[in-house]
């Protein structure tokens, strides 16, 4: 080494070099104690912004469709604003119910701006049989009632960047709940997007939101709503299914996005429509499913596991369970009923945190619902979300925090 | 109740190495983690048919089979990981107008006999100048492997890490003469042509200071570790290190907890460490490592019985947050070929002047600097056929995401997005607005989100003129003055980068078992 020689930089060289670590220490010594913060601005308006949970007292329900939907008018406990969140989003509504906690995720059914107003408000349809928690939710929640949620979560909204500006938005049923959000923040001035929504129901006592949605259409021309009627014909309203020909009847000339939400059946439908519109993967957006269900419905589940039930034995930092695990529910649904149930967000495998390592047995994963890091497929990682067991199984999961 | 030998909070990369270390040296390790997932930004997430990488585009110090670099041999010998590394070809292309006026277009190449070449093109008479930098960057090399080697066999009268000066005077008299100074006096004194010291001062961003501040070693090795063994990425992203840890860890009988959050590190009234209080109850152990910033260790974790040192309270004090991110994720629906992609890294400086860049970094508006990285071009396997997946990040030096609002706030991602899109379309002429499938925009919101550290830093405590990583290594000791408590990660000695990290928490780890065989010879 050392075949190189320069000249000097400054003055004494070595001794700058000597000298550096001591002239640290003096500029340490010089310094007086600061109290130190551990949370800043951008710390406090992140927390804000996604808080690990909300505490709400209920403030209004609203009585809506055959009076199977109700919405809930929320307001923070603690007095100050829930969660901003985008148009679309979601919260998981986090109920005890006999000593376990139920999580099912909600889209918030209003504008992202209503939170500036201290309140926000979610929509639950009553759904038979599986709605375990909407039914205990209709018969049990009252105003004043204190509920706890998650902040908001999901990835199912309007991105400008990404998306066409003109947005067609196929909504059935509940599904309608982020498209009217859409609808509110268009009209807030939080989006701005032209929005045409195709809104599927039975029949037009089925129709949600129709007063407040005309409300938005007076405020906003960037917004029509055509009700679309399976069974039955009225007036001003399109019959039958929600087809490419309707599609590209109400989207005209240009490109156009289609957010969709509703129910694996609607979507099952819709993504032959997709193909003949001949949609593009960025224009064509599903907002996730809840709960995934009657897992022999998808392609290459093993039909001899369907009705049996299982042995899952689970591992939680220091403690190990044995509970029954039927092949029939995902296994986040058997992890509740034995009132043990890790972290678990969007119930549709894809946001990940109910992330968990399969030690032990197989699983059946429907591929649209597997949403899951390409090293975690590898090492046998599941999200028991939208996992079923197919023979008796072991898991180690994060611990549950509640 | 559970008694560990020692606790590691957080499982970022630096709570990663410093718990598989421990595991190495056969301690029984638990590893606590508050999220759900392990790596903190050694991380991916899947949006749509695309996975992104949170962080790692290039991995510095892997080195090869045939000669590990210093993080390599970490990696590689001592933790005998699993990971499946990729190197990448070339160095960089940037896109800017220098400091001459003059406008380059050029892309960099790895070898160093390659990078000279090129570089006498580019700035003709830099050749010279370029063979005494690598001299000097070699020596630099040497003497920082030797200092490594022997950072821990002991503490001089002071306190400070013994070295030998008769030997470094000896064997390694230029890194004594240039390892302080800062970067760019030292290339204006070897005579470096005005270009030439633009183009070595492209990487200002990796470690967020300007390079009239930085010391010279710090740069210069993090470039001779570049152009020498390439940079390196993951196949299967940062993800896939982060649990080729984890595998390592589980197979040495570390036990690792996820979703469980540290609520504070216990002591009994002499201050000595009990235990952990976690979310999932108390774990026993004497020795703690927190893969935290020492501010949110000090003011969150710690038990009052702990009193932290006067010094080190003025050390914390002194000590300014480092750079944080705009990062913006994206997936398009096109492949390389189509687009007419070819580079991998694509810095387009607003400036090439670090103090104006760095100027720029205080603020939210018109800060320019921009870096590309289009990961398909090293990994093909890194998005789906006829997809393309890169990310934009722009760095911040100061807080200057706080001041905004819940309800404006997604319209500055938006605007941030598409002037760095412009740019970026208009200096390559790559058109790729119209083919986002997916994009995802991280702000320095979402990294105190994620990473809970104080402004959402991702880079810890800025290494400065005063405060350079050669003399905190020199005070290694003295900065983690609690018995039996060290913080480690970004904001510890080496600073910022998977392999300063990983180092760090290899070196927090050795400070620990050094504890505990104080206190086992005590006990005797």
């Amino acid at each position: 080494m050392a075949n190189v020689h320069i000249k000097p930089i400054g003055l004494l060289d070595m001794l700058y070099f000597k000298s550096k670590k001591v002239k640290r220490d003096s500029i340490i010594d010089a310094t007086a104690v600061k109290e130190l913060k551990a949370d800043y601005e951008s710390n406090i308006k992140a927390h804000e912004r996604h808080p690990g949970n909300q505490e709400f007292v209920i403030e209004d329900i609203i009585i809506r469709g055959r009076g199977d939907v109700r919405s809930y008018v929320l307001r923070k406990k603690d007095g100050t604003n829930p969660a901003f969140f985008r148009a679309g989003q979601f919260v998981v509504l986090r109920q005890m119910i006999d000593g376990k906690l139920i999580c099912r995720p909600v889209t918030l059914s209003c504008g992202p701006s209503m939170t500036l107003e201290g309140k926000c408000m979610v929509t639950v349809k009553r759904v038979e049989p599986d709605g375990f928690l909407s039914g205990y939710i209709h018969d049990n929640w009252k105003i004043g009632d204190t509920i706890e949620t998650s902040g908001p979560q999901g990835t199912f909204y309007y991105e400008g960047i990404r998306d066409a500006e003109k947005v067609i938005a196929v909504a059935g049923g509940s599904g309608i709940t982020p498209v009217f959000s859409m609808a509110c923040a268009i009209a807030d001035g939080d989006e701005d997007f032209d929005l045409t929504v195709l809104y599927g129901s039975r029949t037009r006592d089925d129709v949600l939101f129709e007063e407040e949605f005309a409300e938005i259409m007076k405020k906003t021309g960037k917004v029509r709503v055509i009700n679309v009627l399976s069974e039955e014909e009225d007036e001003g309203c399109e019959h039958g299914f929600i087809t490419a020909d309707l599609i590209r009847k109400y989207a005209g000339e240009g490109t156009f996005s289609v957010f969709a939400a509703g129910s694996k059946g609607m979507y099952d439908f819709l993504d032959g429509e997709a193909e003949k519109l001949g949609l593009k993967k960025k224009y064509y957006r599903k907002e996730l499913y809840d709960n995934v269900s009657r897992p022999w419905e998808y392609e290459g589940y093993p039909m001899e596991a369907k009705d049996k039930t299982f042995n899952l034995k689970i591992k939680m930092c220091d403690k190990v369970f044995d509970i029954p695990c039927a092949a029939n529910e995902n296994i986040m649904v058997a992890l509740e009923r034995a009132g043990i149930a890790g972290p678990n967000r969007c119930r549709g495998g894809i946001c990940g945190w109910c992330r968990s390592r399969l030690l032990e047995g197989t699983v059946f994963i429907p591929e649209e619902t597997d949403g899951r890091r390409a090293k975690d497929k590898e090492l046998g990682y599941i999200h028991p979300c939208a996992s079923f067991a197919t023979g008796n199984i072991y898991i180690e999961m994060p611990n549950r925090r509640n | 109740m559970s008694k560990f030998d020692a606790v590691v909070i957080g499982a970022g990369t630096g709570g990663l190495s410093a718990a598989l270390s421990l595991a190495t040296a056969g301690k029984k390790v638990l590893l606590l983690e508050q999220h759900n997932l392990p790596g903190g930004c050694a991380s991916s997430f899947v949006r749509g048919r695309f996975e992104f990488d949170a962080s790692l585009h290039e991995f510095c110090s892997l080195g090869s089979p045939a000669e590990w670099g210093l993080t390599g041999k970490l990696l590689e010998e001592k933790y005998k990981l699993n990971a499946e590394w990729i190197l990448v070809p070339d160095l960089f292309r940037c896109i800017g107008t220098t400091r001459s006026g003059r406008h380059m277009d050029v892309t960099m190449p790895c070898g160093k006999q390659n990078f000279i070449d090129k570089m006498e093109e580019i700035v003709p008479g830099s050749r010279g100048p370029m063979e005494t930098f690598f001299e000097l960057a070699e020596e630099c090399d040497a003497a920082y492997n030797y200092f490594n080697e022997h950072l821990f066999e002991g503490l001089d009268k002071k306190g400070y890490t013994y070295v030998d000066e008769g030997l470094f005077m000896k064997k390694y008299p230029n890194f004594l003469k240039v390892a302080e100074y800062p970067f760019n006096v030292v290339l204006r004194k070897i005579g470096m042509p005005d270009d030439a010291i633009d183009l070595l001062n492209i990487y200002w961003t990796y470690i967020g200071t300007d390079y009239e501040r930085l010391s010279f070693v710090h740069q210069a090795w993090m470039l001779l570790m570049y152009i020498k063994y390439h940079p390196a990425i993951c196949k299967k992203t940062a993800h896939g290190l982060t649990m080729s840890f984890v595998e390592r860890f589980r197979e040495l009988g570390g036990e690792f907890w996820l979703n469980t959050k540290a609520l504070e590190v216990t002591a009994d009234e002499s201050g000595k460490i009990t235990g952990v209080e976690t979310t999932a109850g108390f774990v026993e152990t004497n020795y703690v490592i927190a893969n935290v910033n020492p501010q949110t260790a000090y003011t969150k974790l710690l038990s009052k019985n702990i009193k932290v040192p006067e010094r080190e309270l003025k050390r914390v004090s002194a000590e300014k947050h480092g750079v944080r991110f705009f990062n913006a994720y994206v997936g398009l629906n096109k492949s390389c070929e189509e687009l007419g992609i070819k580079d991998y890294t694509i810095f387009m400086p607003g400036s090439f002047d670090t103090n104006v860049n760095y100027a720029c970094s205080k603020k939210y508006e018109g800060n320019p600097y921009g870096t590309i990285v289009i990961y398909n071009i090293v990994n093909p396997e890194a998005s789906p056929p006829g997809t393309t997946v890169l990310t934009f990040t722009c760095a911040y030096t100061e807080d200057v995401w706080g001041g905004f609002s819940q309800k404006e706030y997604v319209k500055r991602k938006q605007e941030t997005f598409r002037a760095v899109l412009k740019n970026f379309e208009d200096a390559t002429g790559i058109i790729i607005h119209d083919c986002i499938e997916e994009i995802e925009i991280a702000t320095p919101w979402t990294f105190c989100n994620f990473l809970g550290t104080p402004q959402g830093t991702v880079y810890g405590f800025e290494t400065s003129e005063w405060d350079t990583m050669v003399s905190r290594l020199m005070s290694l000791k003295k900065d983690q003055p609690i018995h039996g408590f060290k913080t480690c990660g970004a904001s510890g000695a080496r600073g910022d980068g998977f392999n300063q990290t990983y180092l760090n928490g290899d070196d927090m780890a050795t400070l620990i078992l050094m504890d505990m065989a104080e206190d086992e010879k005590e006990a005797k």
